[in-house]
């Protein structure tokens, strides 16, 4: 513990060299970039830059490209909570109360509450870790197909359940999800599956398309139909939450922390599952589960520290294992591997330096990040009071471009085009859009750790209910679902829904 | 010009044609200056992307970047983008490679079983004759590891549980049922007449979470991507299914001398789509030659774990020929294709 703490003070003389400060911060402040950026996420990010890095010292590159990691969970969540547009994966659960708190003229504050969050659970996760993360990794080594099956089949009930108005609109959202994370190809019999023979849709549908249809599109074309609603952007009101609003971020700071600390743990979980578990949660636990998707500050926090908090964990199974938590961090190790690092259980041993450089390094990327991103909150939240009539034409501008930037395809363009009126639809009439999109972002994983387990498995189906991490995970899954379904009956969803523990 | 530019009546318009045509003419004079000297190629003048059909991390993926940052060196001029594509055994990037424009600025290094043996199954649009190869640039093993913690010490032990626990043993196959990965133990299952599990994973890495976890007993992997966790005894090698043994683990046995003619090797080559002119190969193998007996990529390549075994197009193409006459064999035997 102690040689831990001289270790890492040792870290701080190899990243306080001017050279490290610099790479840091271009690091964190391209990640921040290529966080708002719709369409280009952290993995082309970090991918597009790392020959950049093959005349660097090993220590700088990694250094900026987990900045570029890091700093793209910021930037994502700009984007999420000004224009409804998730600038990645991670930040679509932050949309759901994020955008809300626009509309109100709370953006200052939704953005300030997240930059804190991320702040907080960024530090925290790492400094945890640091003591206490190669111990805990053997354990997440535990979780194996069925416990990721269990765990995801959890999630999306949750989502399903959880989110929307009633219980057949989340069950016909997760179906049109895990029906689109079917087309493309097979990963198990290399089969095409609804590809309709078209070449484009062989390597299935993009995320970011999706998105940028179903949350960009959608919101202006319901805002168009109501030009009454249209040219009155309310003001904004501060950049910090309300004094009594202070005890619940905060809780929400630290659950959010933790949870996404558990799950960045196993490798292999995705950085979405922790915010959406930090959503329900804060939504259990809170006195008035019915101002969650109408402006709650504490859907904001909670899910923005989570999935930073789950960044920074991310990087104790590749450091102690060797093993890449996600395709980010697949990324990151090619570049271990090029600089000629093996990352493992050696890598603690062999490079201290490396090791113990690269952590503080990430303490001071996050305040970087606190430093740059509360001025600049101000700023952003000032195109929250753009009228819509200007903004809007912008932007459509950003996400037609942000569309075809991709693969410069109109294919992409046109596909972002009909999900943006299946968007539309689906506002109508009342169908969660994430539960939709969270599905479909985990339906491909849950498909196949299905299949692994069955592999595996001796008795079938029972293999979920032979493991004791899966047998609870499942069971917790039956009773959120049996008590969903016994409240939908009752027709008294809204108020026995805070009652189911999980 | 006069008459165009009182015509369009506006000056800095005039300007801008007459600075874009002195450029042009600039441009031209260069060119002519490169005639005199050599024959006229102009190759490469934009970014050449090379597709790495497997995920960022792996074997192919560390050897393309190797690529990337030497080859420019022996290709004047040269800025070279890796393009990860996985999916598919690797078919999803290699129908891309297939349908895209042959001037020379796509490439692919890929293993030679996603080009030879997957087209088999009537998939793909291409088949294992429908590419340019350029050069042979690295070869690899393929071996099945266990858990340092298992009961099995050597092949013999192995080879005596699951005879005797028909069905019992599951392995992590990278890639899926029936591809690379699988197809080994599939044909020493024939052989040996015993019976075992294959699981698939997307990849070498979830397979090994998979493998060190314990929720499989094997995986069937390539040595380097194993090499620190084998010298640490966490893993341990139980066979070799090449031709040819491990540089860095020689006493691994191989099946072929065990007594089963077994004989997977994985190698990797780069590759164009037809109908790249030829004096663009010419000097896309002059340079790939140089770069491959440069002592500094023979050193990143030793350091990573991957063997160097340079080869020609023609001796690329027999390789891939036989391949997918072998492989042809085997899945019909097997019973995986028709």
């Amino acid at each position: 513990m102690i040689d831990s703490l001289f270790s890492l003070l040792e870290g701080f003389l190899v990243a306080l060299t001017w050279q490290n400060l610099l790479y840091c911060f271009i690091g964190v402040m391209l990640g921040m970039i290529i966080g708002i950026l719709p369409g280009l996420g952290p993995v082309s990010g970090t991918a597009l830059l790392i020959p950049i890095t093959f005349g660097m010292e090993p220590v700088s590159a990694i250094i900026m490209l987990s900045g570029i990691f890091y700093g793209s969970m910021y930037g994502g969540t700009i984007t999420s909570v000004l224009v409804n547009v998730p600038g990645e994966a991670a930040s679509v659960i932050t949309c759901i109360d994020g955008y809300e708190m626009t509309k109100q003229g709370r953006a200052g504050t939704a953005l300030g509450v997240a930059a804190i969050g991320s702040f907080i659970g960024g530090i925290v996760a790492v400094m945890v870790l640091t003591f206490v993360g190669p111990f805990l990794s053997s354990v997440a080594l535990k979780f194996g197909p069925p416990e990721f099956f269990s765990i995801m089949l959890l999630g999306m009930l949750m989502i399903v359940a959880l989110m929307g108005k009633s219980l057949i609109r989340g069950l016909i959202a997760a179906f049109i999800g895990l029906l689109l994370s079917m087309v493309g190809q097979d990963i198990v019999s290399g089969e095409y599956r609804f590809t309709f023979n078209s070449f484009h849709l062989m390597e299935g549908i993009d995320f970011a398309v999706m998105a940028m249809g179903l949350f960009g599109i959608s919101e202006i074309l319901i805002n168009a139909e109501n030009p009454a609603r249209v040219g009155k952007p309310p003001k904004v009101k501060g950049l910090l939450p309300r004094r009594e609003e202070w005890p619940s971020t905060l809780k929400a700071v630290g659950r959010g922390t933790g949870i996404g600390m558990i799950l960045g743990l196993i490798p292999g979980a995705n950085s979405i599952i922790a915010s959406t578990f930090s959503y329900i949660l804060e939504k259990k636990v809170s006195k008035d589960p019915s101002r969650f998707g109408k402006g709650a500050i504490e859907g904001v926090a909670g899910p923005e520290t989570a999935n930073n908090a789950h960044s920074g964990a991310a990087l104790i199974p590749l450091f102690s294992l060797g093993l890449p938590s996600s395709p980010t961090m697949a990324v990151i190790l090619g570049a271990f591997i090029m600089h000629g690092l093996t990352p493992g259980p050696t890598l603690f041993t062999n490079n201290p330096d490396f090791v113990w450089g690269l952590i503080a390094s990430m303490f001071i990327g996050n305040v970087m990040l606190l430093i740059l991103n509360l001025p600049l909150v101000g700023m952003w939240a000032k195109i929250a009071m753009v009228p819509y009539k200007l903004l809007f034409p912008i932007i459509l501008m950003v996400i037609f471009l942000g569309t075809y930037s991709l693969n410069g395809s109109l294919w992409d363009v046109g596909m972002m085009m009909v999900f943006g009126i299946i968007g539309y639809i689906m506002k109508k009439l009342d169908i969660p859009i994430s539960a939709m999109i969270v599905t479909f972002i985990l339906g491909s994983q849950l498909e196949s750790s299905m299949l692994q387990s069955l592999s595996i498995s001796t008795e079938g189906f029972l293999i979920f209910f032979l493991r004791p991490i899966s047998t609870v995970i499942m069971l917790i899954t039956i009773v959120v679902f049996a008590m969903s379904i016994y409240s939908t009956i009752k027709n008294k969803r809204s108020n026995l829904e805070a009652d189911v523990e999980i | 010009m006069k008459q165009m530019g009182s015509l369009l009546k506006k000056k800095n318009l005039l300007v801008l044609i007459s600075i874009l045509l002195l450029l042009l003419s600039a441009c031209s004079n260069n060119e002519a200056k490169g005639n005199a000297e050599e024959p006229a190629l102009d190759y490469p003048k934009k970014p050449i992307q090379l597709i790495v059909p497997f995920a960022a991390g792996g074997s192919t993926d560390i050897g393309a970047r190797i690529l990337e940052k030497y080859l420019p060196q022996y290709l004047e001029g040269a800025k070279i983008v890796v393009v990860n594509k996985p999916g598919g055994s690797g078919t999803v990037a290699l129908s891309d490679l297939y349908a895209s424009k042959a001037d020379g600025y796509t490439l692919a290094l890929t293993t030679h079983r996603a080009v030879a043996m997957q087209p088999l199954y009537g998939k793909t649009k291409y088949s294992h004759d429908s590419f340019q190869p350029i050069a042979k640039v690295f070869g690899n093993q393929q071996i099945l590891v266990v858990r340092g913690d298992a009961p099995w010490k050597t092949f013999e032990d192995w080879f005596d549980y699951v005879k005797n626990n028909p069905g019992q043993f599951t392995f992590g196959v990278a890639g899926g049922i029936g591809s690379g990965s699988h197809l080994p133990m599939a044909e020493l299952e024939r052989l040996a007449g015993i019976k075992v599990k294959p699981v698939p994973f997307e990849g070498t890495s979830p397979a090994i979470t998979a493998l060190l976890g314990g929720h499989v007993d094997g995986v069937i992997l390539q040595p380097s991507d194993a090499k620190a966790m084998i010298e640490s005894g966490e893993l341990r090698a139980i066979f070799n299914a090449a031709s040819t043994p491990v540089p860095y683990f020689p006493d691994i046995p191989l099946l072929k001398d065990k007594g089963y003619d077994i004989a997977y090797d994985s190698n990797t080559s780069l590759l164009a789509p037809k109908g790249v002119p030829q004096e663009i190969i010419e000097k896309l193998q002059e340079a790939v030659k140089k770069t491959l007996e440069d002592p500094a990529v023979i050193a990143e390549f030793e350091k990573v774990n991957l063997q160097i075994q340079p080869g020609d197009d023609k001796s690329v193409q027999k390789e891939l020929d036989e391949e997918n006459r072998r492989s042809k064999e085997i899945l019909t035997e097997l019973g995986l294709i028709k």
